[in-house]
């Protein structure tokens, strides 16, 4: 501790603590504001001048959404399109993990400008924005009879989550020594055991931090899903939300409830998950 | 006295690692603070550059009580191990930095920095950035970014300890003629006593937090105050050895050997301490000894010695062999005393 | 590097396989197939009326006020984005970086905007600037800021300044941690070394710490552009592009035509034009971060 006057040590002390509280606040208000309004009831939401602490606390709208009440509409909604939203985070997630993590592996241990290149490509794919191949993308998913299901969306889902995870894991694996799978062939496993039993065991801390941002990904996604489904058979969450939102809707506190529950998984997995992901961002999107 | 440190003291989490410093530093003077790692010489240098707070006491500079001022405000300049060079800016830059916070005129700077770059040969680096410079050029470019400011004291934290041997050897020399030359105020941390002797007016000995012994290297090589000093300067270390000292017939005896001296002091177990280079080595002299192992440095031989039951280290000028005889004695004047439990200093006197 | 050896030539491909196939099934001809929209005039309100036009389409657009209306929108959004979230970012990683009692909470914290999905960020913030029911006009009403309920997605201009401020709110701490990152690589004893020659602490971060930050600014500014490129998603749930086309941005601009109009060539044409120019801030990117390496 260097030394310090006396007003510089209270002032930083002041500022420090005055900081740390305006952010908390700025950063916990909206959340806390939309739970309260999940379970706040009618009357108080559109009371004015508004409470913001309500009288009557009301967990009703998350029974009626799990009670999976097909004639209940906004809640059988958001119930069905929870769990495509899960499923077809899940898929992906699997999916892109695999195939990327073999092709990442690949990566690392090839030579020459052909690779190189490749590598850039990837990187282009995953950049791409969703409008750019969303008109054709249309098109073929109707022409195959994929529109309204969940596999439309997992396979574009995977087209751009692939190349995010290899270019992930590619610089994961990267630091893990040769020396490991050579080690293993000369004791008599071919490249491939070598790869399942030694090296991927020791990229599990890559592939977690990767598949959660992969998950995450496919959970949030919006443009293509609102394009390619129409019906609870297919919709997401974010979709079923958007479209509450949009229709006048006075169930305030029902869009409220959704958000809430769309949002947990996600929030969830990153508060539990949080080294990898605060590692994860600063070496993927930085250092590349 | 220009700089003086008043029972300073410094505790990190309910652990003492100065203890009571009290040191008093001559304006113009080199002073070297040096120890072991972890001794707390670091500490005091960083204590007085404002890099860390005091536990206690007060430091004083040029008859200012500087103890609460942060650093900025001190007029010190500090020289840091790593060089901790500015690495976006040019060489010109790094030393023009502390002029150019105090808002000189350009054309002083410019001046200025320029006079340092040549008294420093570092008149055509001056547009490098430090990433293309050689380590030595670094640590010139830190001087250079020290003396430029003109500042009433110099602090130095083990400067030369990334340098290799030979380049160590010459910075050593041009460190300290630059000092003489411009007169400046150093106080230079190193945990090399060649350095701290070659370079110093005077020495600070620290061990464990304690300043152990202040002095010039003379006096410090001949008079150590304690055990502890009198291994850590000098090299190879002084010779100790454990033994009882007869003071009726004037012998000391240690474990299977024992030597006759004319000295006067109350009988007891002490420490005997003798320098290597110290020891009489001839044909027909006292105490046998015999050769464990030499060490061949050309210009001088270590010999590794059993005396009796005790290991000795004698400087001869012939290389040994292993297993020969080797004849010695102890000169009065060589030897030292100290206690045998806190290995103090004894004053002996000479004859009855 | 062990490369692979003779005997497992075949073994990369066999890997590679599986993205390659995505790659060039889902992306290279859909992109292709995009580009040949452009160049046709697809329209399915008058599907007999198909044939090959060449640049027409572009030309039609760039003649179009809506068009420049809707890149004005976009690089208004992303300039005020960008000095929102690097003026917040950087005041946010100096703080992450302070050490006091509260920072382990702090760092846990910044993590949850991040994680709200997009469209439950849109649809709070939305909730929040409610014309009538909103917390933010009761709030300001409480605290005497205002008089009346205001209508924050209302009026057009007022509407996309709040829309951004919804979006920078979830993508603030990204930056912040982005700079974090770069701070914590900033050898403690340059600090030291500035504060010895005499500076205050606003030198302090000028000489010492920005130019540590610049490169993760860079990157910060090139990605941040490319996402306000592409952004759609808040303006959907937000505002969809009203009130008055005051949100349009150009990428909602081109679904409206390709997916509300149905003038399948022209939206194709917006979109080629799009990712033309987030290809060049990809190479961009990918030549910052080469010559950062």
């Amino acid at each position: 501790m260097a030394v310090r006057t006396k007003a510089e040590k209270i002032l930083k002390k002041v500022v420090l603590w005055s900081g740390f509280l305006l952010v908390t606040l700025i950063i916990l208000a909206p959340f806390a504001w939309l739970f309260i309004s999940s379970v706040a009831s009618q009357a108080d939401l559109l009371a004015k001048p508004l409470k913001f602490w309500p009288e009557h606390v009301d967990f009703s709208r998350y029974a009626r959404i799990f009670s999976g009440d097909a004639g209940d509409e906004t809640a059988y909604t958001f119930y069905r399109a929870m769990f495509n939203s899960a499923r077809i985070a899940l898929t992906v997630t699997v999916i892109s993990l695999t195939a990327g993590s073999l092709a990442a592996y690949a990566f690392t241990r090839m030579q020459g400008n052909f690779k190189d290149k490749l590598l850039y490509l990837l990187i282009y794919t995953y950049m791409l924005p969703p409008i750019a191949i969303i008109i054709p993308m249309f098109l073929i998913m109707s022409k195959l009879g994929l529109l309204d299901t969940i596999y439309s969306l997992i396979i574009v889902y995977s087209s751009f989550i692939t190349p995010f995870v290899v270019w992930l894991m590619r610089g994961f694996l990267a630091t893990l020594p040769v020396e490991l799978e050579e080690a293993a062939m000369v004791d008599g496993l071919t490249r491939m055991q070598a790869f399942f039993r030694v090296i991927l065991p020791l990229a599990v801390p890559g592939l977690v931090a990767t598949g959660i941002f992969a998950f995450l990904m496919a959970w949030d996604e919006f443009m293509y899903a609102l394009i390619f489904t129409s019906s609870i058979d297919a919709k997401t969450i974010s979709v079923a939300i958007a479209e509450f939102s949009g229709k006048n809707a006075v169930d305030y506190g029902m869009i409220a409830a959704g958000g809430v529950l769309a949002a947990l998984p996600p929030v969830i997995l990153a508060l539990v998950f949080q080294k990898y992901i605060i590692s994860g961002l600063t070496s993927g999107s930085v250092k590349g | 006295m220009y700089l003086t440190l008043k029972k300073v003291k410094k505790s990190f989490k309910n652990k003492e690692v100065v203890k009571n410093i009290d040191l008093e530093v001559a304006r113009g003077e080199f002073l070297v603070l040096v120890g072991p790692s972890g001794c707390g010489k670091t500490t005091t240098l960083r204590m007085i550059a404002g890099l860390e707070e005091v536990s206690g006491g007060r430091i004083y500079l040029d008859g200012r009580d500087i103890t609460d001022l942060p650093p900025k405000d001190r007029d010190v300049a500090m020289v840091f191990q790593s060089y901790a060079l500015y690495p976006h800016k040019n060489v010109f830059e790094n030393i023009a930095f502390g002029l150019r916070i105090r808002k000189l005129p350009e054309a002083q700077i410019r001046e200025k920095v320029e006079k340092v770059a040549a008294m420093l040969g570092l008149r055509d680096l001056l547009e490098r950035k430090p990433k293309e410079l050689s380590g030595g050029q670094r640590q010139r470019v830190a001087l250079g970014r020290a003396i430029v400011r003109e500042p009433k004291l110099f602090l130095m934290d083990e400067p030369l300890s990334n340098l290799d041997a030979k380049l160590r050897v010459q910075m050593r020399a041009e460190i300290k003629k630059l000092q003489q030359d411009l007169g400046i105020t150093v106080v230079y941390v190193t945990h090399d006593q060649v350095e701290a002797m070659t370079m110093g007016d005077r020495i600070a000995v620290f061990h464990e937090g304690e300043l152990r012994q202040v002095g010039t290297p003379a006096e410090i090589y001949q008079k150590p105050v304690d055990t502890f000093v009198a291994t850590f300067i000098g090299s190879p270390g002084m010779n100790l050895l454990s033994g009882v000292w007869n003071n009726d017939r004037k012998v000391f005896r240690g474990e299977g050997w024992e030597v006759f001296l004319n000295l006067n002091f109350p009988s007891g177990e002490y420490t005997l301490g003798i320098r290597p280079d110290q020891i009489k080595v001839g044909a027909d002299l006292p105490l046998q000894g015999i050769i464990v192992f030499s060490e061949y440095l050309g210009a001088e031989n270590y010999n590794h010695i059993m005396l009796g039951q005790q290991r000795l280290t004698v400087v001869a000028p012939e290389q040994g062999i292993t297993g020969q005889e080797i004849r010695i004695a102890f000169a009065e004047k060589a030897v030292h005393f100290f206690t045998k439990d806190s290995g103090k200093r004894v004053e002996v006197a000479y004859g009855s | 590097m062990s490369n692979f050896n003779r005997h497992e030539k075949k073994l990369p491909v066999l890997l590679l396989l599986p993205v390659a196939l995505v790659v060039l099934g889902v992306v290279i001809y859909p992109l292709l197939y995009t580009f040949w929209l452009s160049l046709n005039n697809v329209d399915l309100t008058h599907p007999l009326d198909k044939g090959f036009v060449g640049l027409g389409n572009y030309l039609y657009l760039v003649k179009q006020d809506y068009f420049w209306g809707a890149v004005g929108r976009t690089f208004y959004f992303t300039v005020v984005s960008l000095i929102l979230e690097i003026t917040a970012g950087i005041l946010l990683a100096l703080l992450l970086n302070s050490e006091f009692a509260g920072r382990s909470i702090l760092r846990v914290l910044v993590i949850l905007p991040w994680a709200l999905p997009t469209i439950v960020n849109g649809a709070m913030w939305r909730w929040i600037f409610n014309p009538e029911y909103g917390a933010l006009n009761a709030l300001l009403l409480k605290l005497g800021l205002i008089n009346t309920y205001q209508s924050w997605l209302g009026k057009p201009f007022l509407a996309l300044n709040m829309v951004i401020l919804a979006d920078a709110w979830k993508v603030t701490p990204l930056v912040a941690i982005l700079l974090l990152a770069a701070m914590q690589a900033i050898p403690k004893d340059l600090y030291e070394a500035c504060e010895v020659d005499g500076a205050g602490k606003w030198t302090v971060f000028r000489e010492v710490i920005l130019p540590y930050l610049k490169p993760t600014l860079l990157v910060v500014i090139v990605l941040r552009t490319m996402e306000a490129f592409k952004v759609f998603d808040i303006i959907y749930i937000m505002t969809r592009g009203g009130p008055a086309n005051g949100t349009q941005v150009i990428t909602y601009y081109a679904y409206q035509e390709a997916f509300s109009f149905l003038h399948l060539s022209k939206g194709a044409a917006l979109s080629y034009l799009i990712s033309l120019i987030i290809l060049v801030l990809a190479v961009v990117y990918s030549r910052l971060l080469k010559s950062e390496l």
